[in-house]
């Protein structure tokens, strides 16, 4: 659910091209950049800085939604687990152990010895004060719908509550959680890995939330040096207490500096005022290409960019449009002349980090302009040959999609008209799923590297299937359905790899069915000095920083 | 681009009484004026720029909309001029046809403000009183709200993003100025003789305001939009650099120069250089038009 | 002049209930019209109709009156000017209170109009004086045309431009040359909060640019004009020395227009510095305008908005209190 950071913050939004790319990768394997190899000494101590975009809010469990603030979060607070990208090996930290017998029904050990930075002790009940507060409606936090599987959780919805605590959670003793699940859910663990929204709570934090959110109060390896600098830095320090020597970092000091628009982290970059860039605008790549080739950090992010369509709109329901305008887009070409290299085409709809994804197994995302000319005449042709394709202004969407609208124009001989408005009233045109008369853009950033998270929020029930696949009068009745049934399959199964054969199977519907045109997954693109060393960078938790060393 | 539209403002604020303008001030300036290099240069730029946007297809045989993605961002030479776009499209071309939405623009905007402008100051000044503080007030208003943040708000408002949005915004946010110099210039010939005589002999006020004051006040109104023209056209530039101008696929050199600054200085510089210069050399000229009319037209200047 | 004040600030107050209204009513039709901005705060994800409806209560936008197209929504109105008195400006979506907001990013601002207005008085001033004083010579020449360049250079190709020159090649010579800390940071790419003025000495600049020619010009056609005017020769044929009738009466009077101009243009510089500050990366109120437009978090808005138009209606009132030193003729009762 994170949101590309900085795409409604203050960038200027033109000139940067699609701003997802900031956003998780492959794993702590370094891909790229000439053969960059940038191994940590593992030397502690010394300080470095790091760009980021303004953070929402750092009240534990409230508002953090983007990728840039949950970073933060994953250092200043350490949750139950953390799971490991390329593996999907659980790695526990503040659990001794997460059982369970029936996937609905979980038990949570606490390890002791963890204080939180001012000196309290992390036992059950400050997992409870953090949960319940994530999900008591009248909160409003940001993050409260990751406990919509939890026993209860609708008794604490609404205007005036039933309830004010999770019933489903329960603190057996000071070091063990009891956790109730509505139906079995083999990837529950996962879910929990999500820290911004399952992070334990300060006593002292619940008393004072709004001085908790300028001065957090963690559990986590490091702490805040100082009061949050709005707009202009955080710094953070090690936390001397900190007892757990695996997920402890290096470096003593690390430093956030804000940026507003990507293009000055980079000019500041090149000043000597900044160590690591966490994503390089997208016009100055080719620059710091040629500049510091060795110093770049490419990985595969979760990023995932796609073309819905209203398959309420007869001119979409024959299954040969939709395959004909997916296979006359020319992903490789965009990417290199466009995007500049910095994506992977899609050959299937799941990115290849994620257990059971696999490749080349979408058949009409090749570039095949006879083919697509061929079933598009089948079809019978768009009416007046015109395509209207949406996507929203404020996100820096346009060339791309300009250089794919032409593609369509050259292959297909149809004319384009452009849709493009603020993300509010597009997703509000989307949300009406009836005004949108064309191929909409939309993208997905994981929370966990599961499949269940990149079919279930994109195609299932009451997520942003804005094109209503499995809508009435679509035809497609059916094939949702059985989506559903698979993807329930999946979740219901004992462990995440013995779902992986349902998720498939229901992956295979969606390219099927071609529901969606899948263009590409991310790279990140990430700057750093001579300065530090071990940059590594995962899909989830991000840059590592806490590998990363200061060269002395 | 701090504030655009209201810059220019009270530059001419000396000049504001020369409003007795003659039948013989007219044909002295037009002389005066073509002796000028100045004028005539700026001038033939001007009508360079306006037949770019009237009659693209003279200026260039090239469809602006044949873009090969595979030759994209070539530097100049090579059947290109101007080098290509970033989506590989013959930027001369995109230059010749991106010159009609900022003519367009400046020229419709410059007209409406003018009218809005000039008619609520003739009215307030006329009228005094009421009607005065009313439009006055109301000029406060929208003169205090920055200008960006107004066009954002109107913008956000409107959804669609397009040439008329552009130019109602710039009208909204942009009669202010015009308003308060012909009020001033307007309240000064209220009270002057002919005006009082007229008044005196019966005269009805609109008769007054359509025989007398407008023909007086017009000066100011034509020398103010002349130096107003340039602005709009920065000031769309900006609107569409920042995100809330025109749109792609609309060509304009706004969306040009945005599209083009960021890689620009990564060593492509004639994504940048071209768009940027003819901008900058129809602001110039227009400007250079206003100035050396003003000039013109000022008796005192000679 | 006290009877005159009072006047001018009883003003205020339609003015700047009319710019809040009118606000009000822009952004509650943006609702209307474009929907729950909420809802985009999730992204791409869809989050359940109860999460969308408790942020909406939580932020006071779930009044009926906001389903209902081209309602003003006046009961909103007024309780929102009732917050205000007791002293609650409303929150943004990350629950910072909007007066934090202020207070954190108006003093960069105030900064930064204060050194553009500096170089615009100083250089422009200056500059139009020399043009003025040798009309029609080199000087003059040279002004005129640098000038212009200057108005019609669009502010984000000068920032950038600007940017690169001095914060990248002048400015790593200048680290090289190991010059003292606040050199170096005025030759900086970025803001920088340990060094508040110099960092912002070349984005002052790219802020003044436009209004220091405009500044120029004014000068030098006033001064001109001036010059031309009976006393100036009156005061010459008495035989008083150049210095004298140029320093004493002839700049005095022909700065008149150029004060007022600086003191419409204090409003217009906060308020427009959006470009500058996004080049610079500067956490001022242009870039709080900016995010909180495309969110739609009003209460930031309406706020910024309003102190906006306050600071304009001070210095326009600053400014024609003024005109009384400047010119003994103007006499206010």
């Amino acid at each position: 659910m994170r949101r590309p950071k900085r795409l409604a913050t203050f960038a200027l939004p033109v000139a940067t091209a699609l701003i997802l790319a900031s956003c998780s990768g492959g794993g702590t394997e370094e891909e790229g950049g000439n053969g960059a190899s940038n191994e940590s000494s593992g030397q502690e101590g010394g300080s470095f800085s790091v760009s980021t975009a303004e953070p929402e809010a750092f009240a534990p469990t409230s508002a953090c939604y983007s990728s840039g603030c949950s970073q933060i979060i994953s250092m200043v607070w350490t949750g139950l687990l953390q799971v490991d990208p390329e593996t999907t090996d659980q790695q526990l930290r503040m659990a001794e152990s997460i059982e369970s017998e029936d996937g609905q029904n979980w038990t949570i050990k606490l390890k002791d010895g963890f204080t939180f930075h001012n000196g309290e002790p992390v036992n059950a009940e400050s997992f409870l004060r953090g949960w319940n507060y994530a999900a008591y409606g009248p909160n409003a936090t940001q993050v409260g719908f990751f406990f919509d599987k939890v026993q209860g959780y609708d008794d604490m919805q609404g205007k005036n509550p039933k309830a004010k605590t999770l019933a489903g959670v329960k603190a057996v003793d000071d070091l063990t959680i009891e956790v109730a699940l509505n139906e079995p859910f083999s990837q529950w663990p996962m879910v929990m890995s999500y820290t911004p929204a399952f992070a334990p709570m300060a006593k002292e934090c619940e008393a004072d939330i709004k001085a908790c959110n300028e001065m957090p109060i963690g559990n986590g390896a490091y702490q805040f040096a100082e009061k949050w600098q709005h707009n202009q830095s955080i710094t953070l320090e090690k936390f001397a207490d900190y007892p757990d020597e695996e997920s402890a970092g290096l470096a003593d000091e690390i430093q956030f500096k804000i940026y507003g628009d990507l293009k000055t982290a980079y000019r500041d970059f090149q000043a000597g005022n900044l160590d690591i860039v966490d994503s390089v605008d997208p016009s100055q790549r080719l620059q710091a290409e040629g500049q510091y080739g060795d110093q770049i950090l490419k990985a595969e992010s979760g990023s995932y960019s796609y073309f819905g369509f209203p398959l309420y709109d007869e001119a979409f329901q024959d299954i040969k449009m939709r395959q004909a305008l997916s296979l006359a887009i020319d992903r490789q070409a965009i990417i290199d002349r466009v995007l500049n290299g910095d994506y992977e085409p899609a050959t299937g709809i799941l990115p290849g980090f994620v257990p059971g994804a696999r490749e080349d197994v979408c058949e009409f995302c090749e570039y095949d302009p006879e083919r697509a000319k061929q079933l598009y005449d089948e079809a019978g042709g768009l009416p007046g040959d015109r395509v209207h394709i949406w996507f929203n202004n404020d996100g820096g969407h346009e060339q791309w999609v300009q250089a794919m609208a032409q593609g369509w124009q050259q292959d297909l001989g149809i004319d384009f008209e452009f849709e493009s408005m603020p993300f509010t009233p597009y997703l509000g045109a989307l949300g009406t799923r009836s005004k949108v008369d064309g191929p909409y853009r939309l993208g997905w950033l994981p929370d966990y590297p599961s499949p269940e998270n990149y079919l279930n929020p994109i195609y299932g029930a009451g997520s942003s299937n804005y094109g209503d696949w499995g809508g009435e009068g679509t035809g497609t009745e059916e094939s949702h359905q059985k989506f559903l049934e698979l993807v329930d399959q999946g979740n219901a199964a004992p462990t995440v790899e013995e779902g992986i054969p349902a998720y498939q199977a229901a992956a295979d519907i969606v390219m099927d069915e071609m529901v969606v045109i899948p263009l590409w997954f991310g790279k990140t693109f990430i700057l750093y000095s001579d300065n530090v060393e071990g940059v590594a960078y995962s899909p989830l938790d991000q840059i590592l920083l806490k590998q990363v060393s200061v060269v002395s | 681009m701090s504030d655009n539209v209201s810059t220019v403002e009270l530059e001419d604020a000396s000049a504001q009484d020369k409003g007795a303008a003659t039948g013989s001030l007219w044909s002295d300036a037009r002389k005066q004026l073509f002796r000028s290099p100045v004028f005539v240069v700026a001038l033939l730029i001007v009508l360079v720029v306006i037949s770019w946007a009237a009659f693209p297809s003279l200026w260039t045989n090239t469809s602006p909309e044949h873009c090969v993605l595979m030759e994209n961002r070539q530097p100049p030479g090579n059947g290109h001029i101007f080098g290509t776009t970033v989506l590989g499209c013959d930027m001369y071309t995109h230059v010749i046809y991106g010159a009609r939405p900022s003519i367009v623009i400046a020229v419709l905007v410059t007209g409406a403000t003018a009218l809005v402008g000039g008619g609520l100051g003739i009215l307030s000044g006329y009228y005094g009183g009421w009607t005065d503080t009313i439009i006055s007030r109301l000029t406060d208003v929208v003169l205090g709200l920055p200008f960006i943040l107004g066009a954002l708000v109107f913008l956000a408002l409107l959804q669609q993003q397009n040439i008329w949005t552009v130019m109602f915004v710039l009208i909204v946010l942009g009669w202010t100025s015009m308003m308060r110099i012909v009020r001033g210039t307007v309240i000064a010939l209220r009270d002057q003789d002919f005006v009082e005589a007229a008044r005196a002999m019966g005269a009805k006020n609109s008769w007054i305001i359509f025989k007398h004051i407008l023909p007086n006040a017009l000066s100011p109104i034509i020398v103010l939009s002349t130096l107003y023209v340039g602005t709009y056209v920065a000031a769309e530039a900006t609107l569409t650099f920042l995100g809330v101008g025109l749109q792609p696929p609309a060509i304009s050199w706004g969306i040009l120069i945005a599209e083009g600054q960021g890689l620009a200085v990564s060593g492509l510089p004639h994504l940048l250089v071209f768009p940027s210069v003819a901008l900058i050399l129809t602001v110039l000229s227009f400007i250079m038009l206003g100035d050396s009319l003003r000039d013109a037209l000022d008796p005192r200047g000679r | 002049m006290g009877r005159y004040t009072i006047r001018r600030l009883l003003h205020f107050i339609p003015v700047l209930l009319g710019t809040m209204f009118i606000l009000h009513y822009l952004q509650t039709l943006s609702f209307q019209i474009s929907g729950n901005p909420i809802r985009s705060l999730f992204g791409d994800r869809q989050p359940p109709q109860e999460t969308i409806d408790a942020l909406t209560r939580a932020f006071g936008l779930d009044d009926p009156c906001l389903d209902q197209p081209g309602n003003p929504c006046i009961g909103m109105y007024f309780e929102r000017l009732g917050r205000y008195a007791q002293g609650d400006f409303g929150t943004d979506f990350n629950r910072q209170d909007v007066l934090d907001l202020i207070t954190r990013a108006a003093p960069i601002t105030v900064r930064l109009t204060l050194l553009a207005l500096l170089f615009e008085a100083i250089i422009g001033i200056t500059a139009g004086v020399l043009a003025g004083l040798r009309k029609d010579r080199f000087v003059d020449n040279f002004v005129r045309l640098s000038t212009v360049l200057l108005i019609s250079v669009p502010v984000f190709v000068l920032g950038v431009l600007l940017q690169i020159l001095t914060g990248l090649y002048i400015g790593n010579w200048v680290r090289d040359l190991g010059a003292p800390p606040w050199v170096e940071a005025i030759f900086s790419v970025t803001y920088q909060a340990d060094h508040p003025w110099a960092s912002l000495v070349v984005p002052g600049f790219v802020l003044g640019g436009l209004s220091l020619g405009f500044i120029a010009r004014l000068t030098r056609t006033s001064l001109i004009e001036t010059l031309r005017s009976d006393y100036v020769r009156s005061a010459r044929a008495k035989g008083l020395s150049n210095r004298r009738v140029v320093g004493v009466h002839a700049l005095r009077n022909s700065l008149i227009p150029v004060v007022t101009y600086i003191g419409i243009d204090v409003g217009a510089l906060m308020g427009g510095a959006l470009v500058t500050e996004g080049i610079f990366n500067i956490p001022g109120i242009g870039g709080l305008t900016f995010g909180a437009v495309r969110q739609g978090e009003t209460p930031v808005v309406i706020a910024v908005a309003t102190l906006l138009t306050m600071v304009f209606l001070v210095a326009s009132l600053l400014v024609d209190l003024l005109y009384a030193v400047l010119d003994p003729r103007i006499r206010y009762e």
